[in-house]
């Protein structure tokens, strides 16, 4: 194995040079970090400019007097009451304020609102952000009133709302369980798919481009098909875990930006485990992509059982929630230990479950196995199948080459 | 001429599904040795080319490079009939790639493609995208990625298709300094006027078996019952509805001979004949003479062309009456 690895180094130097020059790579793995800590920043500060706005809102209370009716709104944070004189209390006026924008917003609030009276809300767009907190406050004040027409106290109110006390206690140590943990681990099997379809897409797009252009006779003269399949395996797992390190560090960078610190489980260990479960993953779908591959003219246009083929790493996104919010449940922990689904699940779990040492072995093992049987398919499907221009095999086919000598 | 051959296929068969593309083909190549693989389209000489590549493998029989099983890749070089380049790459990544995949070093294979580049008048593209070539000027880069590495045993596929005139005298004048530098070269190709100058030796093949080898003056000799002469006659009957049967009468005169007969409208009669010797010449002549005018007697060797046509014509023949003695 380890001659045919080197037998397809220059194999591996040739892919790399030409998937890291080309400009939709370097667009793709570079400008999305960019993209996401542009995003990240743009939202958040549009978030924090946001809160610091203030809303200029103006009241009119309304008539007729109710006995519970509310106070005039007190002061709330990020809100300033503009009290209209009766002249410009009109909708018309009002209205004109607004669309000059010297308004936000013309509240007209009967007195009675604390009793199911509509209060009217006049706005230059559509259900503005701050509308919520207004309906909050608002909600709030006419608590108040009606418990205070009950001859509830505002104290007894406040006693009446104290939470029941629940003690948690974790049967996992309390670095795994954060929600940030939770976040992290549902972006790492994100990020794990994303890498591997994305490394397979241009390993396919490289295949089938050497196929159509007829390199693929003069290359097999130079080179066995299995140090040829290996070179390319080496590639695009190193550009996988390129890609894959530099958007995880762009996260981190992002994580610490905004949220200001890490989540507990990414830690050196994880990603040390991360990164091995991604060499593997990555291994096993190059591989796997690369047999595909061989058997097709290009990817556009099969219409085979080889096109449902490439989306098997995308399957764990349709339990993604479910796994990461059970990362126990029988279920999950028997598809975390299968070859196709182990880079996804099994980091998830470890950063974020109680799974034990040995389900990580076994997971690794399997797939250690599953990549090596993979590659020698590949090399073996690779020698028949990329001598073929436009004719596509069947699975049986398929199945058949992978096992010939 | 070493005595060892570098390349030995030995009574190798190849079938597909339902066809016999190879039937216990066997032939040597020498080192210093320019060998001619012919046949007609479907023969089986692409299929045999990739038994020796080791792309297939053979039903049967053995294919040995200096003497053992197994093909050393780094001392081979393939120009093959389906062949390409990555259209994105530049000329001297191309090449550079290439030599590195036969084992030679980046800087080794950086060298040797820019000296062959500068051979094959492509010096000034070095940095040109493969895909701006024209096809004859592909077709060198595809030469010079298969002999970049100076094998010991270059097999050429169809290595002129494609050339104008200008660049077939540069790939013949290449191919045999190859062969002096003492690599062995085995070529498949159809301009027949170029291999005969250039073969040392050839195989015809026809329906995956062999039907002659040797140097081209044993092709004659069984091609043309041994015949390595083609004489033209042009005649002129004496006498205005003279009507003798020239067959006859040069089989009369010359009995192992073989001949054809044109009459062309302007009462020339044209009489091409093979002869097993130049002996039978003057017989048959004076045969001639006494019912023809003699305007002209022409002599030339007989060309591969027309040990080819002969051979496989007679072969496809042989085959229909098979076939339709089996129906």
């Amino acid at each position: 194995m380890f001659s045919s690895f080197a037998e397809g180094l220059p194999v591996m130097m040739w892919e790399l040079n030409r998937v890291l020059k080309r400009k939709d790579f370097i667009v793709s793995v570079l400008l999305t970090p960019l993209l996401a800590l542009g995003t990240g920043f743009i939202v958040g500060w549009t978030k924090q400019r946001q809160e610091n706005q203030q809303q200029r809102v103006a009241v009119v209370l309304e008539a007729p007097a109710s006995p519970s009716a509310a106070a005039p709104l007190p002061p709330l944070e990020g809100f300033t009451w503009v009290r209209p004189a009766a002249a410009e209390a009109t909708p018309e006026a009002l209205a004109e304020s607004i669309r000059q924008k010297q308004l936000d917003g013309a509240l007209w609030l009967p007195s009675n609102y604390a009793e199911g009276g509509k209060a009217r809300l006049l706005v230059r767009r559509e259900a503005p952000g701050w509308k919520r907190k207004l309906e909050t406050h608002l909600q709030e004040q006419a608590r108040v009133a009606r418990a205070a027409h009950h001859g509830v106290t505002l104290d007894e109110l406040k006693a009446f709302d104290a939470p029941v006390a629940v003690e948690e206690q974790l049967a996992v140590p309390r670095e795994r369980t954060s929600k940030g943990d939770r976040i992290a681990a549902m972006i790492s099997i994100m990020l794990v798919i994303m890498t591997i379809f994305i490394t397979g897409s241009y390993m396919t797009i490289g295949i089938t481009g050497e196929k159509q252009s007829r390199m693929t006779e003069v290359i097999v003269s130079a080179i066995r098909p299995q140090a040829w399949i290996d070179g390319k395996i080496a590639a695009y797992t190193l550009i996988g875990l390129l890609q894959a390190l530099l958007w995880m560090a762009s996260g981190v960078i992002i994580a610490l930006l905004f949220a200001r610190s890490l989540p507990p489980s990414m830690n050196a260990g994880m990603i040390a485990v991360f990164a091995l479960f991604m060499v593997l993953g990555l291994t096993f779908y190059t591989a796997l992509y690369a047999l595909v591959t061989a058997t097709i003219k290009d990817l556009q246009s099969t219409q085979k059982f080889q096109a449902y083929l490439f989306f098997l790493p995308m399957i764990p996104m349709f339990f993604l929630q479910g796994a990461v919010e059970s990362p126990d449940a029988p279920w999950v922990m028997a598809i975390s230990i299968l070859p196709p689904f182990a880079p996804m699940l099994m980091p998830m779990r470890l950063a974020v479950s109680g799974a034990a040492p040995w389900e990580a072995v076994v997971a690794i093992a399997g797939l250690l196995v599953a990549s090596y049987l993979m590659r020698v398919a590949a090399g073996h499907a690779f020698r028949i199948g990329m001598l073929l221009y436009g004719k596509e095999v069947s699975l049986p086919e398929l199945v058949r080459w992978s096992r010939r000598q | 001429m070493s005595d060892t051959a570098v390349l030995s296929v030995n009574g190798v068969f190849k079938s597909f599904t339902d066809v016999r593309a190879v039937q216990g083909i066997s032939f040597e190549v020498r080192p210093g040795e320019i060998f001619g693989f012919l046949g007609p389209n479907g023969a089986g000489k692409t299929t045999t080319l990739r038994m020796i590549m080791e792309i297939t493998r053979p039903d049967q029989g053995e294919v040995l490079f200096e003497g053992k099983p197994g093909l050393d890749r780094s001392r081979v070089g393939y120009l093959p009939e389906e062949r390409g380049l990555f259209e994105d790459g530049t000329l001297i990544d191309t090449l550079v790639y290439l030599g590195t995949l036969r084992r030679m070093s980046r800087r080794d294979a950086a060298a040797a493609a820019r000296e062959w580049l500068e051979r094959l008048g492509l010096a000034d593209r070095i940095k040109a995208k493969v895909g701006t070539l024209s096809k004859g000027n592909q077709q060198k880069v595809q030469f010079a990625g298969a002999i970049l590495h100076r094998p010991a045993l270059a097999v050429l596929d169809e290595p002129f298709s494609g050339l104008d005139p200008l660049n077939q005298e540069l790939f013949i004048g290449l191919i045999r300094e190859l062969r002096d530098q003492g690599s062995a070269m085995l070529i498949s190709a159809h301009q027949l006027n170029l291999v005969e100058r250039l073969c040392d030796r050839l195989l015809l093949i026809s329906q995956g078996r062999a039907l002659l080898s040797g140097t081209l003056a044993e092709l004659r000799a069984s091609a043309v019952g041994g015949a390595d002469e083609v004489v033209t006659l042009e005649l002129r009957a004496i006498h205005a509805g003279q009507s003798d049967d020239l067959s006859r009468l040069i089989l009369a005169a010359a009995p192992a001979a073989q001949h054809q007969v044109h009459a062309e409208p302007n009462g020339v009669i044209r009489v091409e004949v093979s002869l097993p010797s130049r002996a039978d010449l003057s017989p048959l002549l004076a045969e001639i003479s006494a019912r023809y005018r003699v305007e002209r007697v022409t002599m030339r060797e007989v060309s591969l062309h027309e040990i080819y046509v002969r051979a496989v014509g007679g072969d496809v023949e042989d085959e229909r009456m098979e076939e339709a003695a089996h129906v």
